[in-house]
């Protein structure tokens, strides 16, 4: 019998040790590569001349498009920080999706609008639509009001079947934008228009900023450790993974706070799906099947590492845990759907990169993190395992997590010079114990998520809003 | 074999992985005081280049050379580049001519043309050739076509955009070479050659002698900005090209080059593009006559009305039309004599977005003997058309006694239309 516990004891933990070791490989080598493609991005951003781009008539317009419900919070700000772009030529699709809030007060006041009476044809099955209004203070700005019942997706379909430029820029109405946010990413699209079907750029977050008028005037990131172990995480997932998938084409996921598509794309993919729970994620896997199926066009998908803009993350233990319960809920629906991907050589790069990712750490990850634990500690409990295997493991698995951590942040660092030495300091110190605190939540929330997801919960939580809320209605 | 043995390896691991993050702290922090330290640092060399500067505005030729000798032994290479690349923000106008031809002729330049031509960091050649590219050395365009054919793409990218900054005839010639060559975005290039002088507009018609359909189209884009001159002929070639794209761009270079020599080619182009089968050739097209010949083309534009489907041609000339604020109402008199209904129909249309319906119905009233005249006709043309939409809507925005009058005028042509518009205003609607 003793020796059957060892023989099992030691095979099984022999597995998630192995299991541990190659994810701890595949995330360093995406650290490392993410750390050397955000170098050569940030060169060029240097070299670029952005002053003649903002003067040519050739820069390609772009249609940006604002879905929002219920944002009289954000709405006056993140609509300031879209007049407030530095680009020659784009145009404001607001779509109000059946807010019971101020939210179309706000614009109202704000926008001063006039209703119109312009053809719309719904191409997408965005819904119905209640008014459509143009701005009499800004002329590119045109409100439109949804009856809403489709979630975002249909929303963000309403706005594409208004867009009338080659390329449309989604943005949440929690997003404050830079004022160079358009014009850093569209140099990239300038470069190759015939082949760059999307493009994403980091954004981080903004809990604690100063915001006036649309623009961040004061940031510190010497905030809660909650925010600031997003703030990590967001950094591993955009400039640690996002960025080094996208030196290879397989970049799953462009995130709804900022993404820019080429709209003669997302109307041959029929826009976005409004039955998915996450609409971002799937129209990216989605645009991915399209890039396999034209082979001959070289389509590209790219991140980079500029930042955007800032979006609001939350604030609560409950809150984070539910927000990142549909995150998981909405990544095993999106990895089940495309599963027919993995390791399909058709799809490229994308097959054998990121879709392996996604099914055995985004998905199962969860059961093979649970079923260490469990292993780990019965062959403590049983005798099988000492305490300095058990410490070992321990302090192990903590430091390839501060490993990964500290190597995008290090790279951002050095690249966009975002934190002062008592930042970095504050960020790294917390990544060395994150393992202890922050990486438990969201181990809860994954949990949850997965009985959630097979229990058929598809619900979208809302996440609270933090910024207090305009007493009056603002106009500009 | 005892899995405590691995706790050996987990803890060698570790020793490992405590060493990498501690250089990675280690290096982050050290960024992090480097930033700040070397933004400082080159705020305030900024702040005494330019006092400097600021002194030796409006000085000779003889001093501000001293100057700059003087400066050129204080400042590295690396330096001079920054300063170059970013002269705009950095150097007093006045100043630059001088630092130019300074620069330009002095030795620190063979080492900034040695660092733009050869291999090895590639984003500090980079720097290197803006900087040539700004100066406009005369080595710099044989150093930055060479720099075209580099592997690297980026090396290829950031040459083309020290070119454009030469501006030269020679300069473009080598841009649209890269055009032809269909190596980078046409879209790209165009943007580039737009900031270019008139001056090299005869290397863009030499181009245009022989490429591809691709750089056909950018060619033709970019000439659209330009005052084209006795460019007809390429112009006629283009507007029958195979390609609807280049058809397309063809007709709105023709619409801005129809002066002088080229106008009856230009026209003749135009209008047999106004029959073609794709809709924004016609679409270029009704722009192009229009820019040309103003409302003379609406006879044209009218014979197409009766038979266009695309929405947007439609709009395009209803647009013409609206846009002749003195002839607007001649305009849309004659097209109410037009046998098609459809063509009455979209005169209307145009006469309601014009806001020339108030004006029809005003000068009915009170205008000019022979102003009122024309009104009434119209107002009797519209009425016996059939087609008079937009009639309530403005006979709503006259006072009670007004409508009266005008009501009498409508029944005149017909009674009983006015009976029906009457209880509709007087209710309000």
């Amino acid at each position: 019998m003793e020796t059957f516990n060892h023989y099992f004891f030691e095979t099984a933990f022999l597995f998630f040790l192995g299991y541990y070791l190659v994810l701890a490989v595949y995330y360093l080598f995406l650290g490392m590569v993410g750390a050397l493609v955000n170098y050569k991005r940030e060169r060029e951003a240097a070299g670029e001349d952005y002053v003649a781009l903002a003067a040519s008539s050739f820069t390609i317009p772009v249609s940006i498009i604002l879905p929002a419900r219920n944002e009289e919070a954000w709405i006056a700000d993140s609509l300031q920080c879209l007049l407030n772009l530095n680009y020659p030529e784009f145009e404001i699709i607001v779509v109000d999706d059946c807010s019971t809030d101020r939210t179309m007060d706000i614009l109202k006041a704000k926008l001063d609008l006039e209703p119109v009476h312009n053809p719309y044809v719904d191409h997408f099955n965005a819904g119905k639509i209640k008014g459509l209004y143009k701005s009499r203070k800004h002329p590119q700005v045109t409100v439109l009001s949804e009856e809403g019942g489709k979630k975002k997706a249909g929303a963000v379909n309403a706005g594409l079947n208004l867009a009338r430029y080659k390329y449309v820029c989604v943005v949440d109405a929690d997003t404050i934008l830079q004022p160079d946010a358009l014009m850093k990413v569209m140099a990239h699209v300038q470069k190759a228009p015939e082949k760059i079907i999307g493009v994403g750029s980091y954004f981080g977050l903004l809990n604690g900023f100063e915001i006036k008028e649309g623009r961040v005037v004061k940031k510190s990131f010497l905030r809660s450790p909650l925010v600031a172990y997003q703030d990590l995480e967001y950094l591993r997932s955009f400039i640690g993974n996002r960025i080094a998938w996208d030196r290879w084409n397989a970049m799953p996921n462009i995130a709804g706070g900022f993404g820019v598509w080429r709209r003669d794309i997302l109307f041959e993919l029929g826009g976005y799906d409004t039955e998915a729970s996450c609409e971002d994620c799937e129209l990216t896997f989605r645009a991915h099947e399209y890039i396999a199926e034209h082979p001959e066009k070289d389509y590209r998908i790219m991140m980079l590492p500029y930042v955007v803009g800032w979006t609001e993350a939350p604030a609560s233990i409950g809150a984070l845990i539910r927000q990142r319960n549909r995150w998981h809920r909405v990544t095993i629906e999106t990895t089940r759907k495309f599963l027919h991907m993995l390791f399909n050589p058709r799809f490229g790069n994308f097959a054998f990169l990121t879709m392996p990712y996604f099914f055995f750490y985004e998905v199962l990850g969860l059961f093979f993190e649970v079923g260490a634990w469990a292993v780990t500690i019965a062959g403590f409990l049983s005798g099988i395992f000492n305490l300095k295997l058990l410490f070992g493991l321990l302090v192990f698995m903590n430091l390839v997590q501060s490993v990964v951590s500290l190597l995008p942040l290090v790279a951002f660092q050095r690249e966009q010079k975002a934190f002062s030495p008592a930042e970095f300091l504050y960020l790294s110190a917390l990544s060395l114990v994150e393992f202890f605190f922050y990486r438990w939540i969201i181990l809860i929330a994954r949990v949850t998520g997965t009985i959630d997801y097979f229990r058929g919960i598809r619900v979208y939580d809302a996440v609270p809003r933090y910024k207090s809320i305009p007493s009056q209605p603002q106009t500009c | 074999m005892n899995p405590n043995y691995y706790s050996d390896i987990a803890w060698t691991l570790n020793l490992i992985l405590i060493a990498v993050v501690f250089v990675l702290v280690a290096a982050g922090l050290l960024v992090a005081f480097a930033v700040n330290a070397a933004s400082r640092r080159r705020l305030e060399g900024e702040a005494s280049l330019k006092n400097l500067l600021q002194d030796v505005k409006g000085q000779d030729t003889h001093t501000l050379d001293q100057r700059f000798s003087e400066l050129d032994k204080q400042a590295t290479t690396e330096q001079w580049i920054e300063v170059v690349n970013e002269h705009e923000t950095i150097i007093p106008e006045e100043v630059w001519p001088h630092l130019q031809r300074h620069l330009s002729s002095s030795a620190r330049m063979a080492e900034i043309e040695r660092l733009a031509g050869q291999p090895g960091n590639k984003w500090r050649r980079i720097e290197a050739m803006k900087c040539i590219g700004t100066l406009q050395t005369p080595s710099a365009l044989g150093i930055l076509e060479k720099s075209l054919s580099d592997k690297d793409q980026d090396v290829v990218y950031f040459g083309m955009l020290a070119l454009a900054r030469v501006r030269s005839a020679e300069a473009a010639r080598i841009l649209l070479d890269v055009l032809k060559r269909g190596v980078f975005s046409g879209q790209k290039i165009v943007s580039l050659l737009e900031t270019f002088p008139p001056e090299c507009l005869p290397e863009v018609y030499q181009a245009l002698q022989d490429c591809d359909t691709p750089a056909a189209f950018w060619l033709l884009k970019l000439l659209s900005k330009f005052p084209i001159e006795n460019a007809h002929q390429i112009l006629e070639k283009y507007s029958s090209d195979p390609s609807a794209d280049v058809r397309a761009a063809a007709c709105e270079c023709l619409g801005r080059s129809g002066y002088g020599e080229s106008r009856e080619t230009a026209l003749k182009c135009l209008r047999a593009c106004l029959r073609d089968d794709v809709w924004y050739v016609r679409l270029q097209a009704v722009r192009g006559l229009s820019r040309i010949c103003g409302t003379a083309c609406l006879p044209q534009l009218a014979a197409l009305m009766a038979v266009e489907r695309s929405t947007l041609v439609q709009e395009s000339i209803k647009n013409v039309v609206i846009g002749d604020k003195e002839g607007v109402l001649a305009t849309i008199e004659t097209c109410l004599d037009a046998d098609s209904q459809m063509i009455k129909e979209w005169h209307v249309n145009a006469l309601v977005d014009s806001n020339s319906v108030v004006t029809v119905l005003s000068q009915c009233l009170s205008g000019e003997p022979r102003e009122q005249e024309r009104a009434l006709r119209i107002l009797a043309k519209l009425i016996r058309s059939k087609v008079h939409f937009g009639l309530k809507e403005t006979l709503d925005q006259f006072q009670s006694e007004s409508r009266k009058r005008i009501l009498g005028i409508i029944a005149d042509t017909d009674r009983e239309l006015a009976a029906r518009l009457e209880p509709q205003t007087s209710g309000g609607l």
